[in-house]
């Protein structure tokens, strides 16, 4: 059923590797949003009921069917939660398999399939999903009253974004349009509140050093994709975020513009002002251009110029 | 068009006046359907550059990869039927 991306013809010019790179990071964000989705639709069940395990596969193939899915090139050693879905996608198709499907077993299986064929084994549980999902969004997450329209929503963005990964792969540039680039800032702005506000948790936690790096990560890329997927719950729904969020390369833009928001938030966790951020930077230019230490990018001054330039949002 | 090419300025007018249809929805750039024919501004061109046509077989990719965006958007005209 699923196209694992083996004889596939060469693309007539070969895609920037940069730009690919950054669309299957956003193909693995909604993943991992079908596998949260997912999870609730089967945790709706109430406990022993019998029927879980078959309903959960017919609503997930359901949509998997309508999304046309199966067209999807996904990557045989894509993230955890892409080989996890994947998966459980197979076992719902497999018309031997009339049980149905749950997530224990899909995750298991995407295992011993990694294994089988020599491919790093998927190490994410659901229950690491939920963990990480509750850390970098806490309560504030306002999630679709049905399940199942959670289920059918994240698919949709999952869909979204193999489309976009796969444009490009073709070798066609894709630029989103101004309007919705506006429209991205905003939504950005969005996630980096709740990042800060995250990372600020943590570090009242006294988490342990070693973890935040770890921490850091995972919250940005929660925070990415919950802060794209919810916007509009966030914004009050206005029409342009409602619009932005069918735009499948607006969801590239935005992961991209919160990757160099990461130079921002490491400014904030180091209780620095803006002006002491710029002096970092210069500092920093000054051992670049040394050599005597890690070399820093212009990517990299420009986030934290940007940071200290950027207006702050409105609040609503 | 010039040489068998568009100029983006053109595509996008041809798309604001409803001649042209982009395969992605809220693009400025990308794969846009105009005249019977898929053009494309291939990766790497630079910024500005005009559209070329696609040849036979990357047009059959765009035509499988419209099928799919065309899925989409009947499953987000249910989805917003929900709502």
């Amino acid at each position: 059923m699923t196209r694992w991306g083996f004889g596939r013809r060469e693309p007539v010019s070969e895609p920037g590797r940069d730009e690919l790179a950054a669309a299957q990071q956003v193909v693995d964000m909604f993943a991992t949003e079908a596998l949260l989705a997912l999870d609730r639709y089967e945790q709706s069940f109430p406990a022993g009921d019998t029927d879980r395990a078959r309903r959960t596969a017919d609503r997930l193939m359901d949509w998997w069917r309508k999304l046309k899915l199966d067209d999807v090139r996904l990557d045989p050693e894509g993230s955890d939660a892409e080989q996890i879905l994947v998966t459980a996608a197979e076992l719902c198709f497999d018309p031997k398999n009339e049980w149905g499907v749950s997530l224990e077993e899909a995750s298991a299986q995407a295992v011993s399939r990694a294994a089988l064929e020599g491919r790093t084994m998927p190490t994410t549980t659901v229950a690491d999903l939920r963990e990480d999902f509750e850390d970098a969004y806490g309560g504030r997450a306002v999630l679709p009253e049905r399940d199942n329209d959670w289920l059918g929503q994240s698919l949709t963005r999952l869909a979204r974004a193999s489309l976009l990964r796969d444009v490009i792969a073709e070798g066609a540039q894709v630029r989103v349009s101004a309007p919705l680039r506006e429209a991205g800032d905003e939504l950005v702005r969005q996630g980096q509140r709740l990042m800060d506000d995250r990372r600020d948790l943590a570090r009242r936690q006294e988490a342990p050093i070693s973890r935040r790096a770890a921490f850091a990560q995972q919250v940005r890329l929660t925070s990415t994709y919950t802060a794209y997927s919810l916007g509009v719950d966030l914004t009050g729904a206005p029409h342009w975020a409602d619009l932005a969020l069918k735009a499948p390369a607006f969801a590239l833009y935005m992961k991209e513009t919160m990757a160099n928001w990461r130079d921002h938030s490491d400014t904030v966790a180091s209780r620095l002002d803006p002006a002491q951020a710029q002096l970092r930077s210069v500092r920093n230019d000054l051992i670049g251009t040394l050599g005597t230490g890690p070399p820093v990018t212009r990517r990299d001054n420009r986030a934290l110029r940007n940071a200290a330039d950027r207006r702050p949002g409105p609040d609503r | 068009m010039t040489d068998g090419h568009l100029s983006a300025d053109v595509v996008r007018e041809l798309i604001r006046t409803g001649e042209a249809k982009p395969l992605l929805a809220g693009t400025e750039v990308g794969p846009t359907w105009y005249a019977d024919h898929w053009w494309y501004v291939p990766v790497g061109a630079a910024d500005g550059a005009d559209y070329q046509p696609a040849d036979r077989e990357l047009s059959a990719e765009f035509d499988r990869l419209r099928v799919r965006a065309q899925a989409i958007e009947d499953v987000q005209a249910e989805l917003d039927g929900r709502q």
